[in-house]
């Protein structure tokens, strides 16, 4: 028999109390799970985008979340002329509503820009011209708006013909409606408006972040990001990573408070049990670790079940349309391992206080304990 | 192994013990004075509030008197850094109500005191088994606490205080929950595990009957050693 032999023969002596345990940590562990996977999979979805790209840095106006505000299109013909810039893409982003899905990203490109290169066409064709009034799909976008080329599409007020479904290798590509920059100024009525400016580096150049401090000088009000830290940069990714923590944090307060609740009522039920331990002679230390044990057994446990949890809570918010094409929840190795390490961390928290009050006990009064 | 020393010294020394409880509102014991030699058969027996299960403490070391020295070998208990590890390696206890753990199979039950062994894993499972075996419940090793018999429960902790080979057994009322058919097998068992292995048993009891199978009986009365006598014909109760 061992220690750990001895543990789980405590713990599944009263099996509901810890089956209902694990529940209540394992939620907590789920919350983490499913809100980090989201926070890190919007990081992760936008990232691809840069990557597929081929984007380096991206220029925007300073401040506001993760749509920028627009800004006179000018400023691409300032970037172009800086010297390490090889490549300028203007992007004006909207978000709609397009018929029945609630937000959907629009992206109007710069026509001939880089910004059309990495989208692979897998039915149809890509527009014409800047002028020709049509729009190509990304094709989960295709999917959730049950479309395929040579039917129409309204944008606002304005028909559109969908003439092409395109891979674009990114999940916020392929979720995402191209049309040519000027149509989308037009229907947006932005005109020689844009929102990003996507930048290619010489790969001969200097280094991004050289780049990024001279664009920076030329372009007052703008804010320059490496195409890697671009998510991780917004105030609005920070809000929302935050308020993902501060209630991953409340949740394993919560279930912390229920694994000690559940470790005192324990201890205290088997006070006499404990008084038997010491006086066969067993250290306080081998107590302490024991009660430690079973708290950190009752949380590795609620840790399996709490991944198992949020990974089908991030399946089934996959399937949401606001999440379609935007995020692709991450379920990382890092992930699970933060996961499981967080719940091994609330049991020896949890478990602490009441093990600390085991080995306080004088075993010659617990052991007349009725 | 006791050093050369400490084997010239008693086994235990009990030099003018008080204890006292409630901020010395309840004197459990005036000032007690006992020498018990190795290999003794020894009952405490006294009636209820005599001080018998106090003094019983105080030797198992699951209590500290308020003055006086209790001395293991010519060693003071107050000297022993760890009481815990001098329990588990000189001491065996057998209480009335059993103790048993009720998780625990008889023969795991009879392990956890081996815990504090450096024994390796088979070895602590071997001895068990023998423990077991020499107390009769041999058949019985997998069985939990709740379907066992008063009297195999006992057992079970008899076999339970042998289990780190101690010096001393101590015995509280071990037939206090026994029908009188058990009671006298239990004490036929302690009185053969005495007699095979050598071990001082002090047994605790308020019974005369249960005293009489000693060698020798100190008599308690009010926190104090009134009467301490040799047995001359130790008799068995059934």
């Amino acid at each position: 028999m061992t220690l750990l032999q001895l543990t789980l023969k405590n713990l599944s002596r009263r099996r509901v109390r810890t089956a209902l345990t694990i529940m209540g940590i394992g939620l907590g562990i789920g919350a983490v799970v499913a809100l980090l996977g989201l926070a890190w999979g919007l990081e992760a979805s936008w990232t691809d985008a840069y990557k597929v790209r081929k984007t380096d840095l991206v220029v925007r106006r300073s401040g506001g979340g993760l749509i920028a505000q627009p800004f006179p299109d000018t400023a691409s013909e300032q970037v172009a002329q800086i010297p390490g810039v090889s490549h300028v893409a203007s992007l004006l982003t909207e978000v709609l509503s397009i018929e029945s899905v609630p937000m959907m990203v629009v992206s109007g490109r710069q026509w001939q820009s880089f910004l059309w290169e990495n989208l692979k066409i897998v039915s149809g064709r890509l527009p014409k011209d800047a002028t020709e009034k049509v729009v190509v799909l990304g094709t989960l976008a295709a999917e959730m708006l049950e479309k395929k080329p040579g039917d129409k599409i309204t944008i606002e007020i304005d028909e559109f013909e969908v003439v092409g479904i395109a891979d674009g290798g990114a999940v916020v590509e392929n979720g995402a409606i191209m049309i040519s920059l000027p149509l989308l100024q037009g229907i947006m009525q932005k005109d020689k408006m844009v929102n990003f400016i996507n930048v290619r580096l010489d790969p001969k150049s200097r280094d991004p972040h050289t780049v990024s401090q001279v664009i920076q000088q030329h372009i007052p009000g703008c804010r320059v990001d490496i195409a890697d830290e671009v998510l991780s940069q917004s105030d609005g990714v920070k809000t929302f990573k935050a308020m993902n923590w501060g209630t991953s944090i409340i949740a394993l307060l919560v279930g912390t408070f229920g694994v000690m609740n559940t470790m005192f009522m324990s201890v205290f039920e088997r006070t006499r049990e404990i008084g038997i331990l010491l006086a066969l002679g067993w250290k306080r230390s081998r107590i302490l670790r024991m009660i430690l044990l079973e708290s950190v057994t009752l949380c590795f446990a609620a840790g399996i079940v709490g991944i198992v949890a949020g990974i089908a809570l991030l399946k089934i918010l996959t399937l949401m349309p606001w999440m379609q094409g935007r995020i692709e929840p991450q379920i990382t190795v890092e992930l699970l391992s933060l996961a499981l390490g967080l719940a091994i961390a609330v049991g020896v928290a949890s478990g602490l206080y009441p093990a600390l009050h085991c080995t306080r006990i004088n075993p010659s009064l617990a052991i007349r304990q009725v | 192994m006791p050093s050369p020393s400490e084997a010239k010294a008693p086994l235990l020394e009990i030099d003018n013990v008080r204890r006292e409880f409630d901020e010395g509102q309840v004197l459990a014991l005036r000032g007690v004075n006992l020498t018990i030699q190795e290999g003794e058969y020894v009952a405490i027996m006294g009636s209820s509030g005599s001080g018998k299960s106090t003094l019983l403490s105080l030797l198992g070391a699951l209590d500290t008197p308020n003055s006086g020295e209790i001395r293991y070998r010519g060693q003071s208990l107050s000297s022993y850094p760890d009481l815990g590890q001098f329990r588990a390696k000189h001491l065996g206890f057998i209480f009335q109500s059993f103790l048993l753990l009720p998780t625990l199979t008889a023969l795991e039950n009879v392990l956890v005191p081996m815990f504090e062994m450096p024994w390796p894993r088979p070895e602590r499972q071997r001895r068990a088994a023998e423990l077991l075996e020499a107390v009769g419940m041999g058949h019985r090793l997998n069985h939990m606490p709740e379907k066992l018999s008063g009297g195999e429960r006992q057992r079970v902790a008899i076999a339970r205080s042998l289990a780190n080979e101690p010096s001393i057994l101590l015995a509280d009322e071990p037939t206090g929950n026994l029908d009188t058919q058990n009671a006298a097998q239990i004490m036929d068992l302690l009185r053969s595990v005495h007699h095979q292995r050598k071990n001082t048993m002090i047994l605790v009891t308020h019974d005369p009957a249960i005293a009489k199978t000693a060698d020798r009986i100190i008599t308690m009365r009010d926190g104090q050693v009134v009467e301490d006598t040799q047995s001359p014909t130790p008799t068995s109760i059934s």
